[in-house]
């Protein structure tokens, strides 16, 4: 790579820039951000690119990649698109499990139909390792990491298939703390050979289906079932079955269900032996339970939310309110209708729980 | 002076507003101050969502045609979102609608009359909406600024008056297929879709 390479880098990072100079986020750490990557930019447009060596045109190219993949992020985060409600959830979710508020959830939007799914390219070695060279070269600092989460466009109100965000954030907690790579180095310790008829792909599937595993349960202690019926709903069972990447669908349910009901779960015991002598909370129910039958929802008006245990449930609420929907309250709605007025009061319940608390706070 | 209060139909005056509320069967959340409760009025707030109507290519809006020929009504709006307590811009003519900040319900024998607190209503803001007996969502609100000046207001604010009505007999809000359902933003315009236009474009034609 020469350092071509960085001058139309540049030159796309520029017209980002001249793009997003008038996004209004909403909170001021976006913008701090924001901030801090155009000052990177401009220390970066300074230099004398041709005077790099082969190592420092590869690192640069590499801090440019970092400031457009964080503009691609906050441009889809500006208050008029971020998907408000529901990283608010996310972010209190997130406080149970890291004490740094350095951190700063974004969501990037996607035109595929059911893309769900956490950036992993820039994980806290990049982050502590780009930031140790910037502050050497430039004097600059990063301060906040970006949490990245993308979800279908389509999908971004949709607050019952969109609960799978947990699942997300579930993945970033796991890869921040190698939860499951913990778990593998137990079972296969480097300096034991691996038993015969097992093969690194083996090891390497089994790792990638305890990651799946932990965004699964760390999902469940807020949402409940809701990732389990949204995955009913994506999955064919005649094409059911482990892939390289993630377990069935049915082991999948049964792990979540298992552990909703407080059944013994090895895995689970797996993950909180590992999470406890990391000073890291332990997996378990985090949610309240919002009864249905009695809830606000009944009456077309928003639930009432007094903790985050509440507000976690809400999505639970809205799947058992959607499943019984053609004999319940709803029924006389039009199928459409229905799940519209279902996404409606869920939104305005979170709405409603974050605004108060705010105003209370002020 | 006092209070005005009636049994069967009128003026909902602030001892039976607080009991009705107070029993949920007039709902109004989030309310954060209870001084928004007047003697003959609950002040309502702006919302966090706008919509801001915009000039593109087409010379008109069409209310008569909701096929794909035409741009949809939604399609001359932009959609816009505030912070509470952030302000936006109102510009000399234009049109925005915004939902209260409140979500309501309402009895089916109350209606609501919303205009503007008389602070606002001097500055050359117009708003009148009616909300029917049974209505639950964020009341829509068409705000027009007919002054020669840009006004400038804040998501949050307690721009609203709305006057609570009673009437002799229920009204099933739900007994008619309705447009708008327990909306939480503002919805733009949904009058292409009356189903009496295929009727009267019929019979222009016939």
């Amino acid at each position: 790579m020469d350092y071509s390479a960085i001058q139309l880098q540049l030159r796309q990072v520029d017209e980002a820039f001249s793009r997003s100079r008038i996004n209004v986020y909403s909170d001021t750490k976006k913008k701090c951000h924001f901030n801090e990557l155009h000052s990177l930019f401009v220390e970066i447009s300074k230099i004398e690119l041709s005077a790099l060596s082969p190592g420092d045109v590869e690192i640069h190219y590499n801090l440019l990649s970092f400031v457009l993949n964080g503009l691609e992020y906050l441009d889809n985060s500006t208050l008029n698109v971020i998907p408000y409600e529901l990283v608010s959830c996310l972010e209190l979710a997130l406080n149970d499990w890291i004490d740094d508020d350095n951190f700063i959830i974004v969501t990037s939007l996607s035109n595929k139909h059911i893309e769900y799914l956490l950036s992993t390219n820039f994980n806290s070695e990049t982050f502590l390792s780009t930031n140790r060279y910037i502050q050497g070269k430039y004097n600059l600092k990063i301060t906040n990491r970006l949490i990245r989460i993308t979800l279908p466009k389509s999908l971004s109100r949709d607050y019952l298939s969109s609960a799978v965000l947990y699942h997300e954030l579930g993945h970033f907690i796991d890869l921040e703390y190698n939860i499951s790579q913990k778990i593998l180095l137990k079972k296969y310790p480097p300096h034991i050979p691996i038993p015969i008829g097992v093969l690194p792909s083996d090891i390497n599937k089994e790792y990638r289906h305890t990651l799946e595993f932990f965004a699964d349960l760390f999902a469940a202690q807020y949402v409940n079932q809701s990732t389990n019926f949204f995955l009913q709903r994506i999955t064919t069972p005649s094409r059911d079955g482990d892939s390289e990447t993630h377990p069935s669908t049915a082991k999948r349910l049964q792990i979540v269900n298992d552990f909703i009901d407080g059944k013994p779960l090895e895995i689970l015991d797996e993950f909180n032996h590992v999470l406890s002598p990391s000073s890291l909370p332990a997996l378990k129910v985090r949610h309240s339970n919002l009864d249905p039958k009695i809830s606000d929802f009944k009456n077309l008006t928003p639930q009432k939310l007094k903790t985050p245990q509440e507000l976690h449930a809400i999505f639970k609420l809205a799947w058992d309110v959607w499943i019984d929907s053609e004999t319940n309250f709803l029924k006389d709605f039009e199928e459409k209708e229905r799940y519209h007025i279902i996404n409606n009061l869920v939104e305005k319940s979170i709405s409603n729980y974050t605004i108060q608390e705010k105003w209370n706070k002020a | 002076m006092s209070e005005i209060t009636t049994k069967d139909s009128g003026l909902i005056a602030k001892s039976e507003l607080l009991d009705l509320i107070q029993k949920e069967e007039l709902y109004i959340s989030p309310l954060l101050d209870v001084t928004q409760i007047g003697a003959i009025s609950v002040d309502l707030r702006v919302g966090t969502d706008f919509l801001a109507s915009k000039q593109g290519r087409d010379e008109y809006i069409d209310t008569t045609n909701n096929d794909t020929s035409t741009r949809p009504i939604k399609g001359h709006f932009s959609e816009s979102r505030r912070r509470l307590g952030e302000s936006f811009l109102l510009h000399s003519g234009q049109v925005i609608l915004f939902s209260t900040l409140e979500y309501l319900k309402l009895p089916e024998n109350v209606y609501a009359d919303l205009s503007l607190r008389s602070s606002y209503s001097r500055i050359g803001l117009n708003l009148s909406t009616l909300i029917q007996p049974g209505y639950c969502g964020c009341a829509s609100i068409e705000l027009v600024n007919s002054s020669n000046t840009t006004i400038k207001i804040l998501s949050g604010a307690r721009l609203i008056q709305a006057r609570f009505y009673k009437i002799p007999d229920n009204q099933e809000y739900f007994g008619k297929k309705r447009k708008y359902n327990c909306q939480v933003r503002p919805v733009s315009s949904k009058a292409n879709e009356d189903n009496d236009l295929t009727k009267l474009i019929r019979l222009n034609n016939s």
